[in-house]
């Protein structure tokens, strides 16, 4: 029996919500989608509490003056650094750098320049402005969230697919697709709904809606079939099993549940089951061609 | 003076059964614990989770019937991450549980749930995932924070006796695990995996928190051990693998047995070839010097967060008609070893739940990655899911039914390569979406076969107990506890709680009465047999 649970990637994602003060701690908002569903580009972040990583006073980036900053760094740090300073053959990472990790608003690296840091142009580092050195830290600080879970740039990135016509040969063949789906029908214009991943994900891990409330029940729900002993079966949407008791809402709305014992039939149907018995047998190839083929479907 | 002297016994006998009551733990009590106590987070050294107990079994555990329950008080504390959620395996001393969240710490009657003191740490941040518990030695008990320290407490009354700091906050180190004693040590590790930071293990002084050795799991410097697996020293030195599963001890080799955690960069993996030693293994090390003794590594290369800090377990059997002392770890990549824990040789290399990432295994008996199934950016499907075969929760074996007992996960994802740069930094990837079937599994140590599996009807995963009872202890869907028959797998008995449960649970005898205690988010429960 196999029961579908749509679950975060990972365990720990809350991460980012913390590092950007608008959005609400441990929701990143992440879960069935794929694209465009990570957390809003902010104009300022930083701080926040629980449930996060770093400590309770991890500097607060301004974005604005991360902006600033970077004009600094193409100008004076860019060469040897690396444009997201992670460091060249010619200069280390800086997201590495206990210097930096422990600043707060350049207090550390502002010292650190001025002992006679080499720049890029040649001036000496005593030339750069308290305003310009907090501005770089605002830009090392952005660098080093855009590595994090839950930042922006942390989602799929667009890929292109594998071989349309392979993928309409796995469907109407090896794949049984055509069996319960049809191009014409529900599956009619699916590529102008849906990005290449969140295709990819549907059609391997189906399911995650419930239906709206008090409405019908989706057409995906696990469907059960109890039968007393002597009695008549009912049959419903399964609300709940384990072990010792059954569940189930009758196409009426009532709700009924049983003890499970050894005289109590129970039969469960799963009308995704042919999409959870292909995981065991799909390759990366197929699913590629398959999604290739779905997104000609416009 | 009569009636001054009578109140005068009475105080003298009040505070005489207060020190009984709490008159700490003898260190012999780790080498050899009793029915009455849990003294550490497995119980014991080994890590089995098995007591002989048999007054609850599978005769009667139906009528196994609720005795308290604690609701943790955080005193008008916020609830910061998981603060108000009971990941700690409680210790049980003298008729007293001892337990911790994140920057809290707490003693418990362990006959009737009363509070009886409440600690908290005033915390300086760092992430708040997790606690696994406390240890204890003498009349002091030792937590860790997420703001990485070390907290020192009085047993008696839970005031703070000293604190230490154990890592860096700046770096995104937080510390989670539960503390183990091993003689005059106290051993303590280190989490986080969001920058690219080295794992290490501490052991401090029991009496000042004062460092006494460390190991760090990655190198830190060209010509350390496992420094051919690396690019360069940068890479090394920034490698990850941190300590956050509790330590396992052989008394009699003075071994301390660490499981460490997945390398950095966790998913993205360009700029780290080679098998990232020692991420992702097992080692052995000697107590009093921290030095390296032998090493195996479950996930060469980790690509998919499959840290192996899964438990470690201890336990002699009888391979091929030898006695052999035997290691056991199912990791979290799905594959299940026995090791000789004497050299680390491995006996068994299996798969206790469908896989779908290795070219079989190497001569050492480590799987070989399929680069085939490493993240890509255009998604490959994986067996398991990063959430892994198994996790942290503690396993169990029963040497009276020969069985390891593994909460299983059967799950599918597809693991995406987000960075797909040269120099990729923190993870750089992930897995999405997913498919997950829940169920125990009960796997022959002698082969690896599975003996049994019991699958469950929706999502449950906790920490496991067996007992010579032959009973196994676990959580089943709906919030259920469940005791399992240890040698067949049916169904026995079940409670539904308050929620889904948050530990491993716990046994032991007070009154001439056994107990089993599991916490469930904010509440610990009490069962006890009364027949």
């Amino acid at each position: 029996m196999r029961i579908f649970v749509k679950y975060v990637a990972i365990a720990s994602l809350p991460l980012v919500a913390a590092l950007h003060a608008q959005t609400p701690q441990g929701n990143p908002g992440r879960g069935g989608g794929v694209q465009g569903q990570g957390v809003p580009p902010p104009t300022r972040g930083g701080g926040g509490g629980g449930g996060t990583a770093g400590p309770a006073d991890k500097p607060l980036v301004d974005f604005a003056a991360a902006e600033r900053g970077k004009t600094v760094w193409v100008a004076e740090c860019v060469t040897c650094h690396g444009p997201q300073a992670r460091g060249t053959d010619t200069g280390p990472n800086l997201l590495r750098s206990l210097v930096f990790l422990r600043d707060r608003y350049g207090n550390e690296i502002g010292p650190f320049l001025k002992k006679g840091h080499p720049l890029q142009s040649g001036k000496p580092a005593t030339s750069l402005t308290d305003a310009q050195i907090t501005d770089l830290s605002h830009f090392l600080r952005k660098q080093l969230i855009d590595t994090l879970r839950g930042a922006a740039t942390f989602t799929v990135q667009p890929f292109k697919s594998g071989d349309a016509k392979a993928g309409e040969e796995f469907f109407n063949g090896a794949g049984k697709c055509s069996g319960c789906h049809s191009p014409a029908k529900d599956l009619a214009g699916i590529a102008s709904r849906y990005e290449t991943a969140d295709i990819q994900q549907r059609m391997l891990f189906p399911g995650g809606g419930r239906g709206r409330r008090g409405g019908p029940p989706p057409a995906s729900a696990v469907r059960v079939t109890v039968t007393p002993q002597g009695g008549a079966p009912l049959s419903g949407v399964l609300v709940y099993m384990d072990d010792f008791v059954v569940s189930l809402q009758e196409p009426n709305g009532t709700y009924r549940s049983f003890r499970r014992t050894s005289s109590l039939k129970v039969d469960k149907t799963d009308p995704l089951e042919a999409h959870h018995a292909l995981l065991d047998t799909i390759t990366d190839k197929n699913i590629h061609d398959l999604v290739a083929y779905l997104e000609t479907l416009r | 003076m009569k009636r001054f002297g009578f109140l005068f016994s009475c105080a003298l006998a009040a505070a005489t059964l207060i020190v009984q009551a709490q008159s700490g733990l003898d260190p012999k009590k780790l080498l050899n614990p009793g029915t009455d106590s849990w003294p550490t987070y497995n119980g014991d050294y080994s890590g089995r989770r098995f007591s002989t107990l048999t007054k609850i079994n599978a005769n009667n555990v139906s009528g196994l019937s609720l005795a308290w329950v604690y609701r943790l008080n955080l005193g008008g504390a916020p609830v910061v991450g998981s603060s108000a959620t009971i990941k700690a395996t409680p210790l049980q001393i003298d008729g007293i549980l001892y337990f911790s969240t994140p920057d809290n710490a707490w003693a418990v009657d362990a006959r009737t749930g009363r509070e009886i003191w409440h600690y908290t740490w005033q915390s300086q941040g760092g992430n708040h995932l997790s606690n696994r518990g406390v240890a204890v030695l003498g009349e002091w008990l030792y937590f860790e924070t997420p703001d990485d320290h070390l907290i020192c407490l009085n047993i008696k009354d839970g005031k703070e006796r000293w604190h230490v700091t154990t890592a860096d906050l700046n770096q995104f180190y937080y510390s989670s695990t539960a503390p183990v004693i091993v003689k005059n040590h106290v051993i303590t590790g280190v989490s986080g995996d969001d920058l690219d930071i080295p794992g290490y293990l501490d052991a401090r002084d029991p009496e000042t928190g004062e460092l006494q050795w460390r190991w760090y799991t990655v190198p830190q410097k060209k010509g350390d051990p496992g420094f051919e697996t690396w690019p360069n020293e940068d890479m090394a030195r920034h490698g990850g693998g941190m300590t956050w599963q509790p330590i396992t001890y052989d008394p009699e080799l003075n071994l301390i047995y660490v499981a460490t955690g997945n390398p950095q960069p966790v998913i993205a993996h360009v700029n780290r070839p080679g098998a990232n030693l020692f991420t992702a293994s097992i080692v052995a090390l000697n107590a009093d010097t921290g030095k390296m003794v032998w090493y195996f590594q479950p996930s060469p290369h980790d690509t998919h967060d499959w840290d192996a800090t899964e438990p470690v377990v201890l336990f002699d059997g009888t391979v091929s008609g030898r006695p052999r002392k035997l290691l056991a770890h199912a990791s979290r990549n799905g594959h299940f070893f026995v090791l000789d824990r004497t050299d680390g040789k491995a006996i068994v290399s299996m798969e206790y739940v469908k896989t779908n990432w290795s070219l079989g295994y190497d001569e050492k008996g480590q799987p070989v990655p399929n680069p085939e199934k490493m993240p890509k950016v255009e998604g490959a499907l994986v067996a398991p899911a990063a959430n892994g075969g198994t996790n942290w929760q503690p396993t169990t074996f029963s040497p009276a039914t020969g069985l390891f007992y593994v909460p299983t996960s059967l799950s599918y994802a597809v693991f995406y390569l987000f960075d797909p740069g040269e120099n990729p930094q923190g993870w750089g990837g992930s897995d999405r979406g997913g498919y997950s079937e829940s169920m125990i599994t009960a796997i022959d140590y002698k082969t690896g076969k599975i003996r049994w599996t019991h699958n469950w009807d929706g999502p449950a995963r906790s920490g496991l107990l067996s007992t010579a009872g032959n009973l196994l202890f676990t959580a089943g869907p709906g919030n259920s506890l469940v005791a399992l028959n240890a040698t067949t797998g049916d169904p026995l008995w079940h409670a539904r709680l308050n929620a889904g449960i948050s530990n491993g649970p716990i046994t032991y005898e007070l009154d001439g009465l056994q107990y089993v205690i599991v916490g469930a988010a904010d509440t610990l429960w009490a069962f006890v047999m009364n027949r």
